[in-house]
């Protein structure tokens, strides 16, 4: 199987005001990454957009390209999102990785932060996207 | 059938209260309006043909599913009539895209919309009673509402769920003419379950 990769590229020097960045969207339903990619673009013109629908086409991914951000659904077909989380916790110990789900229960929480992830909740807003990638920006 | 007594039944209607409240929550952040709920009614019925949601049996709903399981286990549903599901989704985009796109996507954005509500309900729910639930891929069903809860292919469970406990919640986003319900479908012994867990988190919360 092969993984969907979109890749963006920047031409403009106006949209390097941050310097480019690389995002991993994993998600199974292609209706949410549709909608985070388009909040990212949006406010980080030019950063690099891939999608992954699952656990095995995210690890096939990471292993030619490193990413700054991956934001990881939790419920998928497969490995779920906190297995994957972990594992890729472990490959990129400075990214940014969060858990983008609609499951807000506690225990997924406690479990996301232990591995040392961030927990977001679906449903992704521009303002929710875009503001925590400026935070996560300001801080670097 | 089963008798609640008023404290639980007032109790399972604030807890499907709270779930559903979050669940408009994330439908309103999505389509950028205010969605209206009804109050949670709770009725026991043998089939549901018996309910007065089968009350136009044969309009096409369109209807996202999720079975979930833990201490008690059933059917999460968000129902609303097919021949609004387009503008549903084009709320949700928010921006404007060809209706040909919009058709392809609209089992996708449904599906996902399906998701965050029933997960949204059933998470609130887990962490007031500190129970984990797991829930199940959701999955897209298009079909007349008086066979709703009919299995694929599977006459056999019919006579296993002699009760199903049905929770019903009507929500309605003004502007678009939008209106919907989520349903909650238990058999006998998650019902008592249920109950149990209530009775729990009453003694827990009020001593």
């Amino acid at each position: 199987m092969r993984a969907t990769a979109q890749h963006y590229h920047f031409g403009d020097p106006r949209h390097n005001m941050a310097a480019q960045k690389s995002v991993l969207l994993v998600d199974d339903s292609k209706f949410a990454r549709l909608l985070v990619k388009a909040f990212i673009s949006s406010n980080f013109a030019d950063w690099e957009i891939d999608e992954a629908e699952d656990a095995t086409n995210a690890l096939a991914m990471v292993e030619d390209k490193t990413y700054d951000y991956l934001l990881v659904d939790f419920n998928m077909p497969g490995m779920d999102g906190l297995e994957l989380g972990e594992k890729l916790r472990g490959l990129f110990p400075d990214a940014v990785i969060a858990l983008l789900t609609a499951n807000i229960q506690q225990e997924i929480q406690r479990k996301a932060e232990s591995i040392g992830i961030d927990f977001l909740a679906k449903p992704p807003t521009e303002e929710k996207i875009r503001d925590y990638i400026a935070s996560k920006e300001a801080s670097r | 059938m089963i008798e609640l007594s008023e404290l639980e039944h007032d109790t399972i209607s604030e807890l499907i209260n709270i779930g559903v409240g979050r669940a408009a929550s994330s439908l309103s952040e999505m389509v950028d309006q205010p969605v209206e709920l009804t109050v949670p009614r709770i009725t026991f019925v043998e089939r549901f043909s018996d309910t007065d949601l089968a009350k136009a049996p044969t309009e096409i709903v369109s209807a996202v599913s999720q079975t979930f399981d833990g201490p008690f286990k059933g059917e999460a549903m968000l129902v609303f009539p097919e021949e609004r599901s387009l503008e549903l989704v084009r709320s949700l985009l928010k921006v404007d895209v060809p209706l040909e796109a919009l058709t392809d996507l609209e089992q996708e954005a449904l599906m996902e919309v399906g998701n965050i509500i029933l997960n949204a309900c059933l998470g609130s729910i887990s962490n007031v009673l500190g129970e984990p639930i797991n829930c199940s891929m959701p999955s897209f069903r298009k079909r007349e509402s008086r066979s709703l809860l009919d299995q694929d292919g599977d006459e056999h469970d019919a006579g296993k769920k002699p009760v199903l406990m049905i929770l019903h919640v009507q929500f309605m986003l003004r502007q678009n003419d939008i209106d919907g319900y989520v349903l909650f479908v238990m058999d006998m012994n998650s019902i008592q379950m249920l109950r149990e867990l209530v009775r729990r988190f009453l003694v827990k919360s009020f001593g």
